[in-house]
Formats: C-alpha cells, structure tokens, sequence
C-alpha cells in the first residue's frame, strides 16, 4: 500500500539510544497522551466517545512502542538526517513565501529557487519554469474568475 | 414502467440530436479542464455556470449540468494516478495502487483500467437509477439513522481488512484518525474539542488539505529525498511497461469485481450525505478483502478499478434522492437542485411523471459525459504517461505549487495551507517508519459520520421512536459486517494468503 512499505527495503540494524522509529511512536503516544488531557474539560456528552477510542488507541501505540523498543532497532536505508532536514525546510519555504508574496508570486518564487538554488537548474530553465507557474497560478486566480487568491500582506 | 421506458427513449433522443449534443459535449470538456486543477471540482464549475444560465430554457440547462456532474468525476484519477495528488476527495482510494502502477511504470495501464471502470460504472450506476424508479420511494424510508450507522460500521471494518499487514499500528492509525476527525465544534452540542481556542479549527479539520498533504507532499519529499531519476525510474517512454489496451482489458478480466464495486457505488451514492468518498473507499475496501492474494496497496489494477467503478456509478445512485425527494445526494446533486429550483422545476412526484423526459435528458447527458472523459482520458493516455519520466527533482516544486494551490483552493483559508504541509511531514514520517496511511484517512473520513448516525440512533431510542435491534434493515447490515469481518479469515484458512498490506 502506498502507505506504507518503501522503508523496510535495505533496512539496517542499529544499538544504542532509542532510534528515530521509537521517536516516532513516542510522539504519536505524545499526541494521544495531550489529547486525553484535552478531552478531560470537556463538558457534557461530548467527551463520551473521543474518551472510549482514546484508551484502545493509547494501549495499541504503548505496545507498539514496547515492541519497537524491544525489537531489532531497524532504521530505513538511506537515512541521511540532513538530506531529511533539507527537505524538510525545502518544504517549509512554501507556505513562508506564500504568506510573504501570496499564492501567484510565492509559487512562481518557490519554483525558481528549488530548481535554481536546490537542483543548480539553469538559469533559463528555472526562470521559463517559474514563469509558467505564475502564469498557470495567475489563469487560475484571475482567467478563470475563481474567488480571490490569497496576495500577501503587499497584495 | 412502460411511461419511465418512453420517457428514456424521448429523453435519448433529446441529448443525441443536433445542435442539443453541443452542450454535453462543451460542458464535459470545461468540467473536464476544470477538474485538472487538483481541489477544484464540477461544483465550482456550476456555480459559476449559474448566473449565465439564468435566463436559459430548462432543456439546455439539464443538458450542460448533467454534463458538469458527469466530466468533473475522472481527471482527478488521473493526477492522483501520476502524481499522488487525489483531485478530489473521492480520488484519494485511486492513488492507493495507482500510484505504484506509476512507479512501476504501468502508468498507462492504470489510466486505462481508471478510464474504462469510470465508464462502465457510470454506465451500470444509470442502468440502476433507471431500473429503481419505480422503487424509490420504498427503498428511501427503508433506510433510517439506525441503518446508517450500520453502514458507516461497515465501512469502518475496511480499516480492520487493510489493517492486516501490521495490525497494531493499522488499528493504531485508525484511532488516531477517529480522535482528529473529533477536531472542532460537537455536531449535537456545539462544544469545542481539541481546538486549541482557536476560530479555524472550531470547523474541524477538512479533508481535502489533509489528503493533499498526507499524500502528495509526503510523496514530494520522498522524492526530494530518493535518488529516483523520474517516477517511474524510467527515462524512455518506449521503457515503460503495460499499455492502454492491458488496462482496459483488465476491466473485463475482473469483471466480477468491477460490477460489485459498480452497485456498491450506485448503492452507497443514494445515500444522502455519504458522498463519493466512502463509495470509493468502501468499494476499495471490499476488492482488498476479498483478494486472495496480498497485492493490493502494491500496485494491483482491481486497486484502481474498484474505487474507479464506484466513484462514477454513484453518481447515477445520487440523483435518486434527488430527483424524487428533493435530497440532495453529494455537493453536485445540491448544486443541481438550486439550478433545477432556479428553473422552477420542482423535485419530485413532478420531477418523475410531468418532466420524466426532462429528468431523462439529465440521465443522458451525465451517461454522454462520463463517456466523452473516459474516451478523451484513453486518447491521451501516452502524452499522460510522460509525466512519470520527467525528473524527479525538476517535478518536486510543481508538486509542491499544485499542493499547495489545491488546499488553498478548497475554501481559501491560508490556515489549510499550513494543516496541508503539516500532514506533509506528518505522511513522509508514517511511510517512513512503516505506519498505514489508508486506515488513518477511512477513520477521518467515517468519524463524522458515525457520531452523527450514533447520537440520532440513540437519540430516537431513547424516546422510543425505533427499536434497534428490531429493524430488518440493522440485522441485514449486521450480518454483512460480521460476514466481511469474518471472510478473509476463512478465506485464508482454506488456502489463500489474504489481503491488502496497508
């Protein structure tokens, strides 16, 4: 399934302090825990059955990180943390540029700066490329009569 | 039955002649190009189609919105196919193998199989409206809030069939999704939950910029991250694999599963407020468990075909309620009946025995639609395939600005943006450490519902309006779940391995 797989391929086998995988689990456990601490104001009948799924949800994750942690401490190939982090911030510069720029100027700027800056695409590419999604953007937010994009604080 | 018979006849006749065709085959091709913008659907489409056709004539208004319901339905399929991005909700259980049949570079076969069980399911889905005349109104007060809720609990077991690759984490997945589908106002007592005070999550968490972000840009930075040359880590169109002709055939080489899915779909889109979503989900649900091999989620064609059938066939099952209750089915439907009311056109006794022909013009002309997309799709399944052999990283911020464009797009809220690429890191993370995805997006999509159908049903208990376990309805859905809970296992104790690894 696409929601899964792809990571147990070439996996490697690590010791020591807990992997990113139990991280991980932990965090959801985090999650599950901090809604439970939300559902416990709340008033009337409401709390009922967001309350009856979080207790199996919790006990389902405390055994999964019980078998995480217990287990071969098997991380996914490949797993360079800075090429992560990378992509990570890569990703996060989208919706800074849009909220700086707005949607047709921020996805135009973002297409520029990955394929220049992130892939060292040339320079004309990058820029017939950035121009064709601010036109694309553009079409859809003023050609085709769609209710206003957002235009940044400039706009 | 010989009146609904005549009606289909002149009603045929009405679409097929010249220059009445005109209008289908313009409103598919705008409902088609609208469509290919991920998160924009038919029903922006007509409601910007409204104001021009004000003054219009009932017949070409039937002809153009019949063709808007119809067109908008298969691109999506096509951009969740090679891209990973569901055009629209409805699209998201495609991408489930779709996606893979790209990777793998079977992208064709894929566009094929999605195109020709679109077709034939809005083929089958109409066959069943036009049979169920007669009925409908019989079939309607069968179902109640308490056959709903079986419903809704019988879907739900489909995250327990595509759980069974890893269980824990499957059931896990599913409850976490249960718990942020509560995100927002409590639908009977208007209590906040888990909103942080905040006035954007008092409207819950909505499932358009979820999909985009658990899906698309999660696979956005799986591909900044691998060192795949294209998508289908193929650089030739010659080095692809499958073709048109393998996807088509293969609608018919699992015909049986095509056809389930197809009155599944016709089924669960007479349902009011259901919607195409749970159809495609459901008819996923239902092909994964009974497979007997382990394939599904891997790049299985019945993978595409069921939730393809059942998406296009319910839109046959959604004009049920509408045209004789006046209840809308989906989004399009409620957009069909203001255009319908608009034109003074009433649903109904009306709408069934006065304007039959003109109900039938409106059959035909989504029938036409769904053709003219499904063909259109086939013709231009190479030039689509291509799009898996671009380079991956030159595909990345595009991914990213369509992504990005399609959450903003669904109610122009900039906050959608930020809860897409959220769920962005969010799916990169799940897929990374071997966390389902598909039971997490069933729970968000059926919690609603389920609380809703629960709070009614036990709402009409307690004042003793229904006795639950009284009502044939509830014990045949009962016996449904237990059987769908219980098939795969028997199954798999007589030989086969069994199912979907979600």
């Amino acid at each position: 399934m696409s929601g899964s797989g792809g990571a147990d391929k070439g996996a490697r086998v690590r010791n020591g302090p807990p992997t990113p995988r139990v991280v991980f689990t932990l965090a959801l456990l985090g999650l599950v825990a901090a809604l439970a601490v939300m559902t416990w104001p709340i008033r009337s009948t409401s709390y009922l059955i967001p309350a009856f799924i979080l207790v199996p949800t919790a006990v389902l994750l405390a055994f999964q990180l019980c078998r995480d942690m217990r287990g071969p401490r098997t991380e996914p190939a490949g797993d360079d943390a800075a090429a992560v982090v990378a992509a990570f911030a890569w990703l996060a510069l989208m919706p800074v540029l849009l909220a700086a720029t707005g949607l047709v100027f921020g996805g135009a700027l973002y297409t520029l700066a990955y394929l220049r800056v992130r892939n060292g695409d040339g320079r004309v590419l990058s820029l017939v490329s950035a121009m064709v999604v601010g036109a694309g953007l553009a079409l859809v937010a003023y050609g085709l009569r769609m209710p206003q994009l957002f235009s940044g604080p400039f706009g | 039955m010989e009146a609904v018979l005549q009606a289909a006849v002149d009603g045929f006749w009405l679409v097929f002649s010249w220059p009445n065709i005109l209008y289908p085959v313009a409103g598919t091709l705008l409902a088609m190009l609208i469509s290919l913008i991920p998160g924009v659907s038919g029903v922006a489409l007509m409601a910007m189609a409204i104001p021009f056709t004000l003054t219009w004539d009932p017949l070409p208004i039937m002809l153009l919105f019949g063709a808007f319901v119809g067109g908008a339905t298969f691109m999506g399929s096509v951009t969740a196919i090679l891209l990973n991005i569901p055009g629209k909700n409805s699209n998201a259980a495609t991408l489930i193998d779709g996606y893979p049949m790209a990777q793998q570079g079977r992208a064709r076969t894929a566009i094929g199989s999605s195109a020709m069980a679109s077709a034939l399911g809005s083929t089958v889905g109409l066959l069943m409206l036009i049979l169920l005349i007669p009925f409908m109104r019989p079939a309607m007060l069968w179902l109640g809030p308490a056959e709903l809720l079986m419903l809704v609990i019988w879907g739900l077991t489909t995250v327990a069939v595509l759980a069974r690759g890893s269980p824990v984490k499957g059931l896990a997945m599913a409850g976490i999704g249960c718990l942020l589908a509560f995100v927002g106002l409590d639908p009977h007592t208007a209590e906040p939950r888990y909103t942080f005070d905040t006035l954007f999550l008092q409207d819950g968490l909505k499932l358009v910029p979820v999909f985009i972000g658990i899906f698309a840009l999660a696979e956005s930075l799986e591909l900044a991250i691998g060192s795949s040359v294209s998508i289908s880590g193929r650089t030739r169109i010659a080095e692809l694999k499958g073709s048109l002709f393998e996807g088509v055939a293969s609608v018919f080489r699992h015909f049986g599963v095509f056809l389930r899915c197809s009155i599944l779909g016709t089924l669960i889109g007479m349902i009011p407020g259901i919607g195409g979503t749970v159809a495609s989900f459901a008819a996923y649900g239902h092909a994964a468990a009974h497979s007997k091999d382990g394939t599904f989620g891997r790049g299985d064609v019945r993978g595409v075909i069921a939730p393809e059938a059942a998406n296009d066939a319910k839109d046959g099952g959604a004009f049920v309620p509408t045209l004789a209750f006046g209840i809308p089915g989906g989004s399009g439907t409620a957009m069909l009946l203001t255009v319908l009311t608009l034109h003074g056109i009433a649903p109904g006794r009306d709408m069934l025995t006065t304007h039959a022909d003109l109900m039938f013009v409106l059959i035909w002309s989504l029938f036409l639609s769904n053709w003219i997309t499904s063909l259109l799709g086939m013709a231009c399944v190479t030039p689509l395939a291509r799009v898996t052999l671009l380079p991956t990283q030159r595909l990345v911020p595009f991914i990213v600005v369509i992504g990005a464009l399609a959450a903003y797009l669904y109610r122009q809220q900039m906050l959608d943006v930020v809860v897409a690429f959220i769920f962005g890191i969010v799916g990169f993370l799940l897929k990374r450490y071997d966390w389902p995805r598909i039971p997490f997006v069933i729970a968000l999509i059926l919690t609603p519902l389920f609380e809703n159908y629960l709070n009614l049903t036990m709402q009409l208990q307690a004042i003793g309006r229904i006795d639950f376990w009284s009502r044939p309805g509830v014990l045949l859905l009962v016996v449904l779940t237990v059987v769908s809970l219980l098939s795969p296992h028997v199954r798999k104790r007589r030989g086969g391995q069994g199912g979907a690894s979600a």
